[in-house]
């Protein structure tokens, strides 16, 4: 019997906690192996707390390594997009962590705070030191990247750079304290995270292409659309293709040199019927994504994907779709494999874009409204005089307007800049949809 | 992603970490 939509979300939920009670277990492994060493004399609650918090933002550091590194333990229950969410967030705390060992120390002993001073401070101080300031400008160049405008692909080599480099010195650092984490079973741990925290990087950056480079695409065309879209059309080269599922993405790199970091994340918006003839309809931001939509015919391509944690639901009775501007890539693939699996359920497509001529694929949608029981609704910011459709913005008016007035059993999709997922979300939850409904990607989850 | 789940996944971790820590103080500590 197949699982009902609210069972399937449960399951989903159940391994998500399975996920965080494994990822727990990593982070609290080192201390339960460090309670072990016999205890040191002199030694106070403070200084046993410290050095808990130490071992635990350590164990983070090594883990935050390993969360975003798309390796299948992590994306296949996560999905690629959630386990970069996590990250981010996993990072505060592991920030957190690392201040509270910091402060903690310092109360214990306050002499210690002079080792903040680097200069004549011993090694062991110096590499903590260290560590911290390339978290510090690993944290500062990621939230700042587009206030500072560093291009994705060096912003990726700083920030695995500076990754690498704040765990080799935090695990200097703890063999320089030669506390509880060099003797017995936490020295063998520390030596076993360290070398596989960084093995996971490797993994990513190196291994994992080189594999991927094997199962190359060749791009077969490339069409610019509305809009300062252009669409990018690869064929697989010697097999069958990766299946996708219709609103996941893939991380695209040019297939020679599979080990660059010059790669960019691309919603598929190809039918999921067709895998091995993929295409990304991509709006150049950045370096990377110009070069993509200059690419010659002929060229190789790599990609590696699919990621993302949406699964179209089979048994919902209808879906609502909410795009902004490229964000239509995802809908776009949704709509192309309904109409190619016949699919006969209503579907109503709510497209937000500045002016008429933004308006990414508009004939194709209107082809597909044919095919499909779809209704397109565009909503322009900007429009020209003669313009007699929807103006403005996304907005729980304007849904209310559209939406069907029996929402029981639909899916919605969100996809657009982060300012109008919030809006869009907001108005669908003033219109009366649970959450739990509602999938959303924005453009920023790299 | 569906909305906010990882919020409470990283609030998970941080509980867990928190509550190791202090159990690991108290337990050596006195």
């Amino acid at each position: 019997m197949p699982l009902t939509r609210r069972a399937r979300r449960r399951a989903g939920s159940r391994k998500k906690a399975a996920w965080v009670v494994a990822y727990g277990c990593g982070v609290v492994l080192p201390l339960a192996l460090a309670a072990r060493t016999p205890a040191a004399p002199d030694r106070g609650i403070a200084d046993e707390l410290g050095s808990a918090l130490g071992i635990i933002a350590l164990a983070l550091l090594g883990l935050q390594l390993v969360v975003p590194a798309r390796l299948r333990a992590v994306t296949g229950v996560l999905g690629a997009d959630v386990a970069v969410r996590l990250h981010r967030r996993l990072a505060d705390v592991t920030f957190a962590a690392i201040g509270a060992h910091v402060a903690v120390v310092a109360l214990a002993k306050p002499a210690r705070l002079l080792f903040l001073l680097f200069f004549g401070a011993p090694w062991r101080a110096q590499a903590a030191v260290a560590s911290t300031v390339a978290l510090a400008l690993l944290v500062g160049s990621s939230v700042w990247r587009g206030r500072l405008q560093i291009p994705y692909a060096l912003w990726r080599a700083v920030h695995i750079a500076l990754g690498a480099a704040a765990l080799l010195l935090a695990a200097v650092h703890t063999v320089g304290v030669h506390g509880y984490l060099t003797h017995g079973w936490a020295a063998v741990w520390l030596a076993v995270f360290v070398s596989g925290s960084v093995t996971a990087l490797v993994e990513l950056r190196i291994l994992k292409p080189r594999r991927l480079a094997l199962d190359a695409y060749v791009v077969q065309a490339v069409v610019p659309e509305a809009g300062g879209a252009t669409t990018i059309r690869l064929q697989a080269k010697g097999h069958t293709g990766r299946s996708f599922r219709p609103g996941q993405f893939a991380w695209l790199k040019l297939a020679d040199d599979p080990t660059s970091l010059a790669e960019h994340p691309f919603s598929y918006s190809s039918s999921a019927v067709t895998p091995a003839r993929p295409s990304f309809t991509i709006k150049a931001y950045d370096g990377f994504s110009r070069r993509v939509a200059e690419l010659e015919p002929g060229t190789d391509v790599v990609l590696d994907g699919p990621h993302g944690s949406y699964w179209p639901a089979r048994d919902a009775t209808g879906h609502v779709l909410i795009a902004g501007g490229i964000g239509i890539t995802p809908s776009i693939s949704l709509l192309r494999t309904a109409a190619d699996l016949g699919d006969r359920r209503p579907y109503l497509l709510v497209y937000a874009n500045r002016t008429e001529a933004d308006i990414v694929l508009a004939e194709e949608l209107a082809g597909l409204a044919v095919r499909l029981d779809l209704t397109v609704v565009h909503v322009l910011s900007a429009p020209s005089e003669d313009w007699t459709g929807e103006r403005g913005r996304i907005c729980k008016e304007l849904l209310e307007r559209h939406l069907p007035a029996d929402l029981r059993g639909y899916e919605f999709f969100v996809c657009a800049s982060p300012a109008a997922v919030a809006t869009s979300v907001d108005a669908l939850a003033a219109a009366g949809v649970a959450p739990e409904y509602i999938h959303v990607e924005d453009f920023e989850h790299v | 992603m569906t909305t906010d789940e990882t919020r409470w996944m990283a609030t998970a971790v941080e509980v867990i970490a928190v509550v190791a820590a202090v159990l690991f103080a108290l337990l050596r500590g006195f």
